[in-house]
Parts: C-alpha cells; sequence; structure tokens
C-alpha cells in the first residue's frame, strides 16, 4: 500500500514537472519575439525591451526554465499587464467561484443521471430505455455555451426566473447566479454520467448477488438502490473522473455566456487582453486542478477498494 | 442508417448552399439589419444586414471541411506513437506515454485555447493545437490493442518466420488494430467540431467575414433577448451534425462487435 502511494507521489511529481515545461513552452510558441508580438504594433521599443528583461528571453532556454521553476516555487505566477496586480491575486479571487459552479453542476449532473440511468437499466430493450439511449448522442454534440443560450432564453428573457448573467454580493444572490451555469454544466455531465451509469447497472443487475437479493424476496426498489445502484456508482463515478478535464475545458465556455468571474472568465480576459502571465497561469492551474483531483480520486480508491491492484 | 441518412442530408445541404440560399452569405445591406424572418430571408439577417440562413448554410462548408480535416492529424500522429510505444515497449513506451501523461493533466479545451492563443487566432493555428492535443486517445487506444495482439498467434508466427519489426507493423500489427481507433475517431469528429465551434464562438477560429457556426453565434448572442434564431439556429446544426456522427459511430462500433 505504502509503495502504491510513494509510486503514485513520484509520478504526480513527474507530472506536475512536465506541466511546467508546457506551460513555460508556451511563451516559446508565440511567432516572432513574443514581447513585440504580444505587445502589438503600438508598444515602443522600451516598453519591448522591459517585458524583455522581465522574462529573461535573451537568456539561455535551461536558465529560462529554471528561473521560472524558481518562481513558481515562491508562490509568483507573474503579473497581468492589463490589471497591474499578481496573477495569484486574480486567481485566488476567480477559483473559488469556478469550483462553487462545478459544484452546483455535479449535483444537478448527478441528480438528473440515476433516475435516467435506473429507468433505462431496469426497461432494458424497451422504449424508455432506447430513449435514455438517445439522449448522450444528442447531448455530446450540444455545444456547453449552446446550451446556455437556450436556458438564457427560456429562464432568464422569457420567464424571468433567473439573473441574466453576473455573480451578485450575498451568497443568496450567489447561489440564484449558479443554477444557470450549474444546469448548464450538468447538459454536459449528464449524458457521460449516464451512459456510464447505465451500462454499470446492467452489469450490477444481472450479476449473482443482486438476484440472490431478489430472490430472498426484498423489495423491489430496495434491490436497485441498496445493491444496484451502490456498486454501480463507483465505476460511474470514474468515469466521471476520467473525463473530468473535457468537462473543466467546457466550463471556461459556461463562464463566459453568464458572466461569471471565475478562471475561465480570466482565461479568456488574458486572452482578449494579451496578458500572457494570466493565459500561462491560469492554464497550469486547471492542470493543476485536474492532477490533484485524480491524485485525491486515486488515492481514496486505493484506500476504499481493498482489492486496488499495486501498480498501474 | 438513421446516421448516413441525417449525414447525407446535412452535407447535401450545405454543398447546395448556393441554390438554397437566395442571398450572398457575404452581402450586407446596412439599410436591412436585424430584420425578422421574411419569405426572402428565412432566418432574418444579422447586425450586418447579411442573411443569416445563407450564412447558416455556408459555415457548414467551413466547419465540417475543418472539422473533419483536423481528425486526420491526430488520428496518425496517434495511431504512429500509440504503434511504436506498444510494438516496442521499453524507454520508448516509457517516454511516450510520460508525454501522454503531461498532454491529458490540461482540460482539452484550456490547453487548445492556450496554444491557439500562443500562435495567434486562425484556421492553421487550430490544425496544430488539436492535433497537438487530440494524438493522446488514439495512441492509448492503438498501444492497448498492440499489446494486446503482440502476444497473440500471428504476431509471435510472424516474429518466429524473422520477419523484419517494420514489416510486422504496417503488413501485420497495424491492420488489426486499427478498428477501434476508427471507432474512436467518429465520436472524436463530433468532438472537433465542438472545439471549431468554440474557437469560432471565442474569436480565436476562422476569421471573418467568413461564416462559421460559432461565429456566427458570437454575433447572436448579443440580440439573445430580440432575435434569439441568430445565436440558437448554427447550435441546432451543430447539434444535428453531432447526432448524425454519433449515431454512425455507434452503429459502427455495433457492428465490430465491441461494447
Amino acid at each position: 500500500m505504502s509503495r502504491y502511494i510513494a509510486g503514485r507521489l513520484a509520478q504526480f511529481v513527474l507530472v506536475l514537472l512536465g506541466v511546467t515545461l508546457a506551460t513555460f513552452a508556451l511563451l516559446h510558441l508565440v511567432p516572432g519575439n513574443p514581447a513585440r508580438t504580444l505587445l502589438g504594433a503600438h508598444a515602443t521599443a522600451a516598453e519591448v525591451a522591459l517585458l524583455d528583461r522581465e522574462w529573461g528571453l535573451s537568456r539561455p532556454l535551461p536558465a529560462q526554465y529554471a528561473d521560472y521553476l524558481v518562481r513558481l516555487l515562491h508562490g509568483n505566477l507573474g503579473t497581468s499587464i492589463y490589471y497591474q496586480v499578481p496573477v495569484s491575486t486574480l486567481i485566488g479571487r476567480a477559483l473559488p467561484v469556478t469550483l462553487a459552479m462545478l459544484a452546483v453542476g455535479a449535483f444537478f449532473g448527478i441528480a438528473a443521471a440515476i433516475p435516467l440511468a435506473l429507468l433505462a437499466a431496469v426497461r432494458q430493450g424497451r422504449a424508455a430505455d432506447h430513449a435514455v439511449r438517445i439522449l448522450p448522442l444528442v447531448g455530446l454534440g450540444m455545444p456547453p455555451f449552446w446550451v446556455g443560450f437556450i436556458l438564457l432564453i427560456v429562464f432568464s428573457l422569457t420567464v424571468r426566473l433567473f439573473p441574466a448573467g453576473g455573480y451578485g454580493t450575498t451568497p443568496a444572490q450567489h447561489l440564484e447566479s449558479l443554477i444557470l451555469p450549474g444546469l448548464t454544466v450538468a447538459a454536459v455531465t449528464t449524458p457521460i454520467l449516464v451512459r456510464s451509469l447505465r451500462l454499470a447497472l446492467v452489469d450490477v443487475l444481472g450479476s449473482d448477488f443482486v438476484i440472490a437479493a431478489t430472490a430472498r424476496g426484498l423489495a423491489r426498489w430496495r434491490v436497485l438502490v441498496r445493491h444496484g445502484l451502490r456498486n454501480a456508482l463507483v465505476p460511474a463515478v470514474s468515469v466521471l473522473a476520467v473525463n473530468l478535464g473535457y468537462l473543466l475545458g467546457g466550463s471556461v465556455v459556461i463562464e463566459n455566456v453568464f458572466g461569471l468571474p471565475g478562471v475561465g472568465s480570466l482565461l479568456l480576459t488574458g486572452i482578449f487582453n494579451r496578458d500572457f502571465d494570466i493565459v500561462q497561469s491560469v492554464t497550469l492551474i486547471y492542470a493543476l486542478l485536474v492532477v490533484l483531483i485524480n491524485l485525491g480520486a486515486d488515492l481514496a480508491y486505493a484506500a476504499l477498494d481493498p482489492r486496488v491492484v499495486l501498480g498501474r | 442508417m438513421a446516421g448516413l441518412a441525417l449525414l447525407a442530408v446535412i452535407i447535401g445541404v450545405v454543398a447546395a448552399a448556393p441554390l438554397l440560399a437566395r442571398h450572398d452569405p457575404d452581402q450586407q445591406n446596412l439599410l436591412h439589419v436585424l430584420a425578422g424572418p421574411s419569405g426572402s430571408y428565412p432566418l432574418g439577417t444579422d447586425d450586418l444586414g447579411r442573411d443569416a440562413w445563407a450564412r447558416l448554410l455556408f459555415a457548414g462548408r467551413a466547419d465540417l471541411a475543418i472539422g473533419f480535416a483536423a481528425v486526420i492529424a491526430p488520428f496518425i500522429l496517434g495511431t504512429v506513437l500509440g504503434l511504436i510505444a506498444g510494438y516496442l515497449g521499453g524507454w520508448v513506451d516509457a517516454v511516450i506515454m510520460r508525454v501522454l501523461d503531461i498532454v491529458v493533466a490540461f482540460p482539452f479545451y484550456v490547453l487548445v485555447i492556450a496554444i491557439v492563443f500562443a500562435l495567434g487566432a486562425g484556421v492553421g493555428s487550430i490544425f496544430l493545437a488539436i492535433t497537438a492535443v487530440a494524438w493522446v486517445s488514439y495512441a492509448r487506444i492503438i498501444r492497448g490493442e498492440v499489446l494486446v495482439a503482440k502476444r497473440l498467434g500471428y504476431v509471435q508466427a510472424a516474429r518466429a518466420a524473422g520477419l523484419s519489426s517494420p514489416r510486422i507493423l504496417l503488413r501485420h500489427l497495424t491492420p488489426n488494430v486499427l478498428g477501434q481507433a476508427v471507432i474512436y475517431a467518429m465520436s472524436d469528429i463530433v468532438l472537433t467540431i465542438l472545439a471549431v465551434v468554440t474557437l469560432g464562438y471565442l474569436g480565436l477560429g476562422v476569421q471573418p467575414p467568413t461564416p462559421e457556426w460559432g461565429a456566427m453565434m458570437q454575433t447572436g448572442e448579443a440580440y439573445l433577448s430580440i432575435h434569439p434564431w441568430l445565436a440558437t439556429a448554427p447550435g441546432i446544426a451543430v447539434v444535428l451534425t453531432g447526432l448524425a456522427l454519433s449515431l454512425i459511430g455507434d452503429g459502427l462500433s455495433a457492428e465490430l462487435g465491441s461494447s
């Protein structure tokens, strides 16, 4: 067990190093002199030289990377050219909004997926099952921001139930502002979740212990929930973890549609203002989030399930 | 079958765009902006007085062409790397898999958006960014298939017969492991079209005035309350295209006998 954890942590550190290498390389993907290209045609030579020096662009690449790592280890994520504040301050302000939106979205997604998957698994091969199986095919082709438009038109512009954008100032307003974005996140999550949960349920419902439970005369709903759902949730949630990167990425655009001041909106304002340090650091934070959640999920999984084999 | 029929209709409509639209998609008419739907303009006009219906049809050309084309490079790159990693094993495998670990650590959209930003908006950047990120799924699938196939009789036999590695890889392994990657490619086209549309919506994709579904939705977003169809109609086109491709992918995987 401890060997597994040590190995997993070593892998975590390695991936983290690789991730920083990738975000470092991002600056050097910029064609020409990055400082000149990013500042645009109106920048003076002095401004370019200043940014050049700040980024250490004239130093050899390995030294630049080492500087970058040292800077990151000090918690320095760079400074926004546009806002003139440390990027870490901006991210610290935005991250809770993004996490809250994802939490609301995950709640809605799971709340919708469980009854749908149960319905499909119980009515396997019949009309209800076919209807539920079409859902992921439609759902996966929907641009998340387009789902946001539809929800805005229906619940904000037609029926004035929820605000059309912004985040409000009080916790109650925050929650109110998160309902529609949360539903949009759920629209992306539910299809993936329903598909895997249905497969897992069909699998579990055919297994011996469920048949035995039915034979013992347990109530149908009890068999379904206590024996079926409980055992099907683990593989279903791990599918969600595998798709985490995709879901997190989709949330970037959703924040933009609803004007939520989260990390995704920060990334996009960074792009529109050609604010490189914001783009680089937000990209890094997203990867950190994915790697951390995956590590947590793996460790929790190993702790919970004694059958998890050591190693990969 | 339903998927193929739907896709055929979509491609047919898009191909026949000049016949089905009465106006030039780029023709501005500043005296006739944001008009409601009418006989001559089925979806009304956009903020520059251009025919929204004509733009919707012509936009399909850009999105479908880029979407399909942008799947090819990741497919090839991922397949080659997956074959090499699975067949050679050892340190080559280790290096390829560690690079893969790093790429999947980033949320797909975040990395694609960041790369397109660094390279500068445009179609070429989209191709490069999607290729740099999307190859990992193919490499993973192919590597897994190769690891299984390596232990099977036909590969063992080819090796025992003294055939060279490149020959075994190309003539024996590749045709046998490609199936799963082809199935995945069908769902990947949906994701790729979504990515192209999303980049267009963010203003990082196909540059104006070329009509593109994502860019049309960006324009329409400002008029959501008065002219909702400007932003919603291109989305419906995307959903229908995605549904057609997903149905084909589903049928294909059932045909080739995998779950």
